[in-house]
């Protein structure tokens, strides 16, 4: 009994006075397993605002920015409000401009850019699709020159045929190749560090998994 | 949090932990607990709605926390002195408070403004319509061109009449007339350059329809003024079209309707792509659907092939190449001009060869250049009862400029452009010719400071080298976004335009004409709502005037400088104004897969120009024009069900009894229209059956009347047909599974 309540006690005082001495890693790895973990649409917002200040504190990191936005794609993807789903995306944005700022010609900043673009066409293809398309193409391809082996590359080109009519050129058949090429390198991917991003292969599994419906 | 560390001081008594543990545990309360202040309230939006999960922090510290589901916070820090508190959150405006710490409790309550997303963005958009993809907001898309009933037979021309500003033609009259400006002061611009003859030939008093299929663009803009200092030589109105990049795949289409056949294809090879189509055209089975109201001794009859080669060299780079060839012939029986009571025989036969090219390049991320150049070549072999007529002309220009994009907020805009427009006419006997060189140059700024307001001034300079003359046309146009989903636009400039060919052609040399414009809108989008409305005035001068001394007469013959004496003199005395207001609504969201537009103009606008003897209201003006057009899309059985209906109020007409000059009006103009298409598979080809009609109730509109010398005697002016049946198919014959579909 003692031990179990100063062990209560110890955890209670660290994550007190820790709360500022914790690395950005460290701040990173609980706000994304919270954020991994929510299932509803006011957990995820609430372990995104999470990430907000995660920025705030580390603002001159890039990947706090990249986190952060991140997240705001993710929350954009899960809500059903058009109007909502875009200014979660316009945030986004603008952190993915701050960590572009701090680290250029990152390539995992530009596959988020992609990404988010992709998220724009999600909220209305009929409209979007040529804008954003082009907002598309143009990041996935700054993307590809620097490493075209990614395998978040290859789970976004996968996008492109699956949500597409097979009457216009797309379908699941299609997109499955991607998917599958894209679980092969993320088996292979370095999960060392948050700081060398590894997002994706979750996400991955849920589209190729439909693929084989 | 202080309230936990006591309940937890407690907690820690009651269980009477070892001493040591408690002594530790309230010095780490001790140290914390030091000199802090807490920051503590509430954030809510503008009515009082508690806002969760909002970020409330201290600007550039690590303090601060995140709103709980009562909106509520509380967060403690050990900064002093002069703070700023921020507070944030997704889809509201960011708000901060100064503050300096002296006390050691801060209540704070935030009211957040809610925020719009920035795809709303700020557009110059007065006095201009565009059809465009590349926005994510957008008042038309490019498809919305091609569906609209009533455009089949008279191409992209009759899509664009559908929009404000634009005078319903009733089928006497070719070309588009905006805003009170005649034909003449429209023109159609592809992919930065003129072209010199957008319409089919024809006899007069039949209306043609423009050359362009409208799926050869992916962009629209149609200007009823204000436009960009890239163009010049239109006193109204430019029609900008922009030709599609890359195509998605390779295709082959055919299509067979009551006006003929035709074929095209697209052949996609990596980052470049050929496009062809042929097309043999004859109105027979069209025109014997219904009773024509001229005869049509040989019905329009011809083909044409046109070309493209398309290379994307990277990114942004595109290398477009297009050449088109059309030779079309006609007979018709007409009001002679001269004897309005007597027809003539009346043959055309038009060759047309046109030549596009264009390259843009961007040279670093920042500094894009453009050259383009086309040729163009037209030649009509008319027959006018006894009489020969041979008119050709030939058009070279070419345009190059720079656009610098110092930033998102500021880019420049540079360019030249040439060109030699060369006409010879021989009627009868007679020869005539001229050749002209136009040069311009013109430069334009382009800056946003705030995402609320934009502004574009400009300036353009041209140089006639047959007027012997030049002009400088400054020009301006801004922007203000009013709220999230409002803006206002404004543009002003000036506008010059060369003497028509006519007056060229029979050795005048005057000056310019001139035209300026001034106009205001005000823009309302929401989702798939958009609500416009747009005032403008336009005043001309500069006009050509004919003067004949003292026994002045008017004729309406166009045709009056072969048969009637030459004036005795001409000049740019003539003058005139169009004032008038614009709306436009359109839902897409009232009823879904419905989809409508209302867009109304009223014009009021009177000139003395060319042999008017008096300022008046000129023949081809509507003051009031009302266009419905409406798409249902029936899911179910894939049909599409497309009706415009079309107003214009009666256009004046000349009676030389009459004692007002132009005081007569026609009986007002209605028509309705409608396109059904039904899309389908048959073995295995996407097919798509449509079938139109237009003019359903059978409506016998008159559009003027035409007089004889005397006035005796009067014929109805009549469009070429009442009501019409089309019927046609098209067929993907590129491959596809069924089960793609």
């Amino acid at each position: 009994m003692k031990t179990k309540i100063a062990t209560v006690l110890t955890l209670f005082c660290l994550t007190v006075g820790t709360m500022k001495s914790q690395t950005l890693e460290e701040a990173l790895k609980t706000s994304l397993t919270k954020f991994d973990e929510a299932k509803t649409e006011q957990e995820m917002i609430a372990a995104s605002s999470q990430f907000d200040m995660i920025t705030n504190k580390w603002n001159d990191q890039w990947a706090a920015n990249f986190y952060a936005a991140y997240s705001k794609i993710k929350v954009s993807l899960k809500l059903t409000d058009k109007t909502k789903r875009d200014q979660y995306l316009d945030a986004a944005n603008l952190l993915l401009e701050k960590a572009n700022k701090l680290s250029p010609n990152n390539q995992e900043i530009f596959i988020l850019y992609a990404w988010a673009a992709k998220a724009r066409i999600a909220i209305d293809g009929k409209d979007r699709w040529k804008k954003f398309g082009e907002v598309y193409d143009d990041y996935i391809a700054k993307a590809k020159k620097i490493n075209s082996e990614n395998p978040r590359i290859f789970f976004l080109e996968g996008q492109g045929p699956f949500y597409k009519p097979k009457m216009w050129g797309g379908g699941k058949d299609k997109a499955k190749p991607y998917f599958e090429k894209a679980k092969e390198l993320f088996a292979k991917e370095d999960r060392s560090s948050l700081l060398k991003p590894y997002w994706g292969e979750k996400e991955n599994e849920e589209l190729l998994k439909q693929c084989n419906e | 949090m202080r309230r936990i560390y006591f309940l937890s001081i407690w907690f820690v008594l009651q269980t009477t932990l070892m001493k040591r543990s408690v002594i530790f545990f309230l010095f780490i309360i001790g140290f914390n607990s030091y000199s802090q202040t807490t920051i503590k309230g509430k954030v809510t939006d503008k009515k009082g709605v508690p806002i969760s999960f909002a970020n409330v922090f201290l600007k550039n510290s690590m303090d601060g926390t995140t709103t709980d589901t009562l909106g509520l916070f509380n967060f403690k820090t050990q900064a002093k002195d002069t703070q700023v508190v921020v507070v944030s959150f997704v889809g509201y405006q960011e708000f901060s408070q100064r503050i300096i710490i002296i006390d050691t409790v801060y209540d704070l309550n935030f009211k957040l403004k809610e925020e719009g997303n920035t795809l709303n963005e700020i557009v110059i958009n007065a006095g201009t319509m565009e059809a465009t993809n590349d926005r994510a907001i957008a008042v038309l898309r490019p498809l919305d061109i091609v569906t609209t009933a009533g455009a089949m037979s008279m191409g992209l021309a009759g899509a664009i009449q559908t929009l404000p500003g634009v005078q319903r033609n009733g089928g006497d009259q070719t070309g588009l007339f905006v805003r009170g400006g005649d034909a003449s002061e429209t023109s159609f611009i592809i992919d930065g350059l003129t072209v010199q003859n957008a319409f089919m030939s024809g006899p007069p008093g039949v209306g043609q329809r423009s050359r362009f299929n409208p799926f050869q663009f992916k962009g629209t803009s149609f200007s009823t003024g204000g436009y960009s200092v890239r163009y010049g030589q239109a006193l109204s109105s430019v029609i900008d079209l922009q030709t599609n990049d890359l195509p998605e795949k390779t295709t082959l289409t055919a299509g067979l309707n009551f006006a003929g056949v035709n074929m095209s294809g697209t052949k996609l090879m990596g980052n470049s792509a050929i496009e062809y189509t042929g097309y043999y055209l004859n109105f027979s089975p069209y025109y014997g659907t219904a009773k024509t109201n001229f005869n049509f001794f040989q019905v329009p009859q011809g083909g044409g092939f046109s070309t493209r080669f398309v290379s994307k060299l990277s990114d942004k780079d595109y290398f477009k190449m297009s050449l088109t060839y059309g030779l079309t012939q006609s007979g018709i029986e007409v009001p002679d001009p001269n004897n309005p009571q007597n027809t003539v025989r009346f043959n055309v036969q038009n060759e047309n060869t046109l030549f596009n090219t264009s390259y843009t390049h961007f040279i670093n991320d920042k500094l894009r250049s453009f050259t383009a150049f086309s040729f163009s070549n037209n030649t009509d072999e008319n027959q006018w009862s006894n009489y020969k007529q041979h008119n050709n002309d030939t058009r070279i220009q070419g345009r190059t400029e720079l656009k610098y994009y110092a930033s998102n907020k500021f880019s420049l805009l540079g360019g030249i452009e040439a060109q030699k427009y060369s006409y010879t006419q021989n009627f009868d006997s007679t020869f005539k010719n001229f050749d002209e060189i136009l040069s311009a140059a013109y430069l334009e700024a382009e800056y946003k400071p705030a995402r609320w307001f934009a502004i574009k001034p400009g300036v353009r300079s041209e140089y006639s080298q047959i007027l012997a003359k030049g002009n400088i046309s400054p020009r301006l146009s801004l922007a203000v976004k009013t709220g999230q989903n409002s803006q206002i636009s404004m543009a002003s400039g000036m506008f010059y335009q060369t003497p028509q060919t006519m007056y060229l052609l029979f050795g005048y040399r005057p000056d310019f004409q001139q035209a300026v414009h001034y106009m205001a809108n005000y823009q309302w989008t929401k989702g798939d709502r958009t609500f416009r409305i747009e005032g403008y005035y336009k005043s001309y001068s500069q006009l050509i005037k004919e003067y004949n001394g003292l026994n002045s007469y008017y004729t309406p013959n166009p045709y009056r400088f072969y048969f009637n004496a030459l004036p005795q003199k001409i000049d740019n005395s003539g003058s005139g104004y169009a004032q008038g207001i614009d709306f436009f609504w359109r839902d897409k969201v009232l009823i879904k897969n419905f989809d409508y537009w209302i867009s109304y103009s009223y014009v009021d606008t009177k000139r003395l120009y060319q042999n008017y003897i008096a300022s008046a209201t000129p023949d081809f003006v509507s003051n009031h024009n009302l266009n419905v057009v409406a798409k249902y899309f029936i899911e179910k059985i894939k049909t599409n069900i497309s009706a415009t209906y079309s107003y214009a109020s009666g256009r004046p007409y000349y009676n030389p009894l009459a004692t007002d000059f132009f005081g007569d009006k026609a009986p007002d103009y209605n028509n309705v229209a409608v396109t059904i298409s039904y899309i389908t598979t048959v073995k295995n080809v996407f097919t798509v059956f449509y079938f139109g009609m237009d003019n359903i109730t059978n409506n016998k509109n008159v559009l003027g009347y035409r007089y004889s010398f005397n006035g005796q005697y009067r014929s109805p002016v009549l469009p070429p047909l009442y009501r019409t049946f089309f019927i046609g198919i098209n067929l993907s014959l590129s491959p596809f599974k069924k089960d793609e579909l």
